[in-house]
C-alpha cells in the first residue's frame, strides 16, 4: 500500500541528504578504512530511514527492515570488509584514474542531473520527501561513478555498496521497501556477494601482489 | 514416474535436488561424490524431462504459492537439466585428467561439484519463480554460485575473470533491481496488493492498467541490468573472459544456459511492457541490442586466437540472433527462436567438449599452435568440424531451420533492414567459423603428442552432433508442440 502523501517528513529529508554527503566523501576519501567507517555511517542512516517509515506508517514489516539493514549492511560487511583490508595490508587509494576534484566536480554533475531527471520522473505522490528519490539516483550514480574511478579492489566494494545503497533507499521511499522475502533474499546475496568478493580481492592480492586491478590486464579481445 | 508423482511434486524435488546434493558431494569421499554427482545429475535429467513433457501435455504447474511452470519455463528447465547432466558427466573426466596432471588439488572435483549444483540450483529456481524479486534474488545467487566455478584454476587470469565477471555482472543486476522496482511500484499502482504487484502473471494480465512511462523506463533498466547478464553487447566485456577462463564444463554451462536464463527474465519483463505500452517499443529495443551484439561478434570472431574466446563470442552472436528475433516477434520468429536456444545450447556444448579435450591435449588455447587435430584427436576433431558447420547454420541444423525463419520473419514483418545485416553477421562469422577451426583440425600436428582418445567420447560428442543435425531435418512432434507452445507462452501478438 503506498502511503497517502502527506507532508514533506523532515527527518527524511535530513537523512537523504546526509547519505548524499557521505557518499560525496566516499568519492574523495583515499584512505579506504576511513571509506569502510564512511559505509557504516550509511548503513545506519539508512536505518534511520526505515525507522522514519516504520513510524509514519505503523507497518511491522518495516521494523524487519531496520533489523536486516543494521546487521547485514551496518555490522556484517564492515567486518568483512575491515578482515580483508588488514589480510592484504593496503591502506591508501594512491592512484586515482581522476584528480580529486575533478572527481567531486563530476560528482555534483551527477547530483544536479538526477534533481532534474526523477522531477520529471512519473512517480506522482509516492514519496514524503523532496529530496529522498533525487539523493537515491545520484547516489547510485556516484557508487558507479567510485567503481569506474577506482583502483583497488576494495574500493570497488564500496562503491557497488554505495549503488546498493542508492537502490534501497529508492525502494524505501517508493515503496517502503520490497516484500520482506525479496528484501531478506537481496541482503542474503549482498552478504555473499561482498565475502567472494573478499576472497577474490584477497587472491588478486596474493597472485599478482597487489591489489590493484588495473594490473589486470591480460584479457583482451 | 510421470504418473506417479503429482506435478508440483515433480517441480519442488527439481528445485531441492541440487541444494541437497551440493553439501553431499562436498563432505562424502571423493569417490562417492563422483558417484553422488553423476546419480544427482540423472535424476535432475530425469525430473526436468518428466516436469517438461508433463506441461507441455497438461499445460502450466504451480506450486506453493509462488512456484509457477509454463511452456517456456519449462523448455528452459528441460535444457539446464540436459546441457547440466552432458557438462556434469564431461566434468568427471575433466577434473580427473587436471587432478592426475596435478593442475589441480585431489580435493578440487568435490568443491567443484558443491558449486556446480548450486549454480544448477540457482538456474532453475531463477525459471520457475513467479515472483520478479525473487527471479532476481535468484538471478544474483547464479552469479554468486558461479564465480568460484570461473576462477576454479587460481591462475592470474583466472582470478581476473572471476573478478570480472562478479563485478560487472553484480553492478548489471543493481541496475536490473531498480528495474525491478519501478515495476513494483507501477504493479501496486495499478493492482493495489503487494502479493500481486511482483508477480509476472498478474502484471501481464494487468499489463493496461500499468502507467506506461513507467513500464518504459523499468524495462530500459532491465534490459540494459539483465542483458549485462546475458551477454548483449556493449555489456558483454566479462563473458568472453569468464567463458575462456573457465574450466570447460562450466563454460558450456554458461554459454548453453546461463545466458538463456538471463534472457528469459527479460522476456518476462517484455511480454509486460508489450501488454502496456504496445509492441513497438520494447521490440525495437531488443532488436536493436541484438543485431549490436550479433555486430560486435563480427571482428573478435575473424581476428581471434583463443579458440575458447572463439566460441565465447560466437556465444554473443547467438544470444544477439535470439534477442533480435524475439524483438521481430510473431509466431515464426518466436518458434524459431526458441528452436534456436535448444540448437545452440547443444552445439555450443558439444564445442566447448571437442575444444577442451583439444586444448588439454595441446596444453594450450591459442590457435596458431594447434594443427592437425584430426591425427591426434581424430573423434573430437570430427565433432569440432562438424560442430562448427551446425553451429554456424549449415543445412542440415537445427540453426539452419530456425535461422531461416528469423531471416523469412524479418522480411515478411518489415524489418527487411535487420534481416539484411543479420544475415551479413551469419555470413561472415560462417567463414570466419570454418576458417579457424579447418587450420586447427588438418595439417601437420607437432610431433612427439600422444594420438588416439576414449571411444566413450564418440556418444558423448556424436550424440548432440547428431541430435543438432537431425533436428534440422524434422523436429519431432512432441518438442515441435513445446516449442509452440513456449512461442505462445510470451503473450505476445
Amino acid at each position: 500500500m503506498i502511503h497517502a502523501p502527506g507532508s514533506p517528513s523532515v527527518p527524511m529529508d535530513v537523512l537523504s541528504i546526509m547519505l548524499l554527503a557521505t557518499s560525496l566523501l566516499l568519492v574523495a576519501v583515499r584512505r579506504l578504512d576511513l571509506g569502510i567507517w564512511l559505509l557504516v555511517s550509511q548503513a545506519l542512516i539508512l536505518a534511520g530511514i526505515a525507522v522514519d517509515i516504520a513510524l509514519i506508517t505503523g507497518a511491522g514489516h518495516a521494523w524487519l527492515a531496520v533489523g536486516l539493514t543494521v546487521a547485514v549492511k551496518a555490522v556484517a560487511l564492515p567486518t568483512v570488509l575491515f578482515r580483508v583490508l588488514r589480510s592484504v595490508r593496503v591502506r591508501r587509494e594512491v592512484e586515482l584514474v581522476l584528480p580529486t576534484k575533478a572527481a567531486l566536480l563530476l560528482a555534483v554533475g551527477a547530483i544536479v542531473l538526477s534533481y532534474h531527471a526523477t522531477g520529471q520522473l512519473p512517480f506522482p505522490g509516492a514519496v514524503a520527501s523532496r529530496h529522498a528519490l533525487p539523493v537515491a539516483v545520484a547516489v547510485m550514480l556516484l557508487g558507479l561513478g567510485i567503481m569506474i574511478g577506482r583502483r583497488k579492489a576494495l574500493s570497488q566494494v564500496a562503491g557497488l555498496i554505495v549503488m546498493e545503497n542508492g537502490v534501497y533507499l529508492a525502494a524505501l521511499v517508493t515503496t517502503m521497501g520490497l516484500p520482506l522475502a525479496v528484501e531478506l533474499g537481496i541482503a542474503f546475496d549482498l552478504l555473499i556477494g561482498v565475502l567472494l568478493l573478499g576472497i577474490f580481492a584477497y587472491r588478486i592480492n596474493e597472485t599478482f601482489d597487489t591489489i590493484n586491478t588495473d594490473r589486470l590486464r591480460t584479457l583482451r579481445g | 514416474m510421470t504418473t506417479v508423482i503429482p506435478p508440483d511434486g515433480l517441480l519442488l524435488a527439481l528445485l531441492i535436488l541440487p541444494l541437497l546434493t551440493a553439501p553431499i558431494v562436498w563432505r562424502v569421499s571423493p569417490r562417492w561424490a563422483e558417484r553422488v554427482h553423476v546419480l544427482s545429475l540423472t535424476l535432475l535429467l530425469m525430473l526436468g524431462s518428466a516436469l517438461a513433457a508433463r506441461v507441455s501435455t497438461d499445460g502450466p504447474v504451480s506450486a506453493i504459492g509462488f512456484l509457477y511452470v509454463d511452456a517456456l519455463s519449462a523448455l528452459l528447465v528441460g535444457l539446464v537439466c540436459l546441457v547440466g547432466w552432458g557438462a556434469g558427466l564431461y566434468a568427471v573426466g575433466y577434473l580427473r585428467c587436471d587432478v592426475s596432471e596435478n593442475r589441480l588439488g585431489p580435493e578440487a572435483p568435490r568443491y567443484f561439484a558443491l558449486w556446480y549444483h548450486l549454480f544448477l540450483g540457482t538456474m532453475l529456481t531463477v525459471l520457475v519463480v513467479e515472483n520478479l524479486g525473487l527471479m532476481w534474488v535468484a538471478m544474483e545467487a547464479t552469479t554468486l554460485a558461479s564465480a568460484l566455478l570461473v576462477g576454479f584454476y587460481r591462475t592470474e587470469q583466472a582470478v581476473e575473470a572471476a573478478w570480472k565477471y562478479l563485478i560487472i555482472c553484480t553492478v548489471g543486476l543493481t541496475l536490473a533491481l531498480f528495474g525491478v522496482l519501478i515495476m513494483y511500484y507501477a504493479g501496486i499502482q495499478a493492482l493495489g496488493s503487494e502479493e500481486a504487484a511482483l508477480s509476472w502473471r498478474a502484471l501481464t494480465a494487468a499489463a493496461q492498467r500499468l502507467d506506461p512511462n513507467l513500464l518504459k523506463l523499468a524495462f530500459v533498466f532491465i534490459v540494459v541490468g539483465y542483458g549485462t547478464k546475458a551477454g548483449l553487447a556493449p555489456l558483454h566485456t566479462w563473458l568472453p573472459d569468464a567463458h575462456s577462463q573457465a574450466p570447460t564444463p562450466v563454460s558450456a554451462v554458461l554459454s548453453g544456459v546461463l545466458l538463456p536464463c538471463a534472457l528469459y527474465t527479460i522476456l518476462r519483463f517484455h511480454a509486460i511492457t508489450v501488454g502496456g505500452v504496445g509492441a513497438p517499443f520494447s521490440s525495437h529495443v531488443l532488436i536493436a541490442f541484438g543485431l549490436f551484439s550479433a555486430a560486435v561478434a563480427v571482428p573478435f570472431i575473424l581476428l581471434q586466437r583463443d579458440v575458447k574466446r572463439l566460441l565465447a563470442y560466437s556465444s554473443i552472436e547467438h544470444i544477439g540472433v535470439v534477442t533480435a528475433a524475439i524483438g521481430i516477434g510473431g509466431e515464426t520468429a518466436l518458434f524459431a527462436a526458441a528452436l534456436h536456444l535448444v540448437g545452440h545450447a547443444l552445439s555450443k556444448a558439444l564445442l566447448f567438449f571437442a575444444a577442451g579435450n583439444i586444448v588439454g591435449r595441446y596444453g594450450t588455447r591459442t590457435l596458431r599452435r594447434i594443427r592437425g587435430a584430426t591425427s591426434v584427436l581424430p573423434i573430437s576433431s570430427v565433432a569440432i568440424f562438424g560442430g562448427v558447420l551446425v553451429l554456424a547454420g549449415a543445412p542440415p541444423s537445427a540453426l539452419f531451420t530456425s535461422e531461416l525463419g528469423i531471416l523469412g520473419a524479418a522480411f515478411q514483418r518489415g524489418y527487411a533492414f535487420v534481416g539484411v545485416l543479420l544475415l551479413s553477421c551469419l555470413a561472415i562469422i560462417f567463414v570466419g567459423l570454418l576458417f579457424h577451426v579447418s587450420r586447427l583440425v588438418f595439417g601437420q600436428a607437432p610431433a612427439g603428442l600422444p594420438r588416439g582418445e576414449h571411444p566413450g567420447q564418440l556418444v558423448l560428442l556424436g550424440m548432440p552432433l547428431l541430435a543438432v543435425a537431425l533436428l534440422g531435418i524434422i523436429v519431432p512432434p512432441p518438442l515441435a508442440s513445446m516449442l509452440r507452445q513456449a512461442a505462445r507462452a510470451l503473450g505476445l501478438p
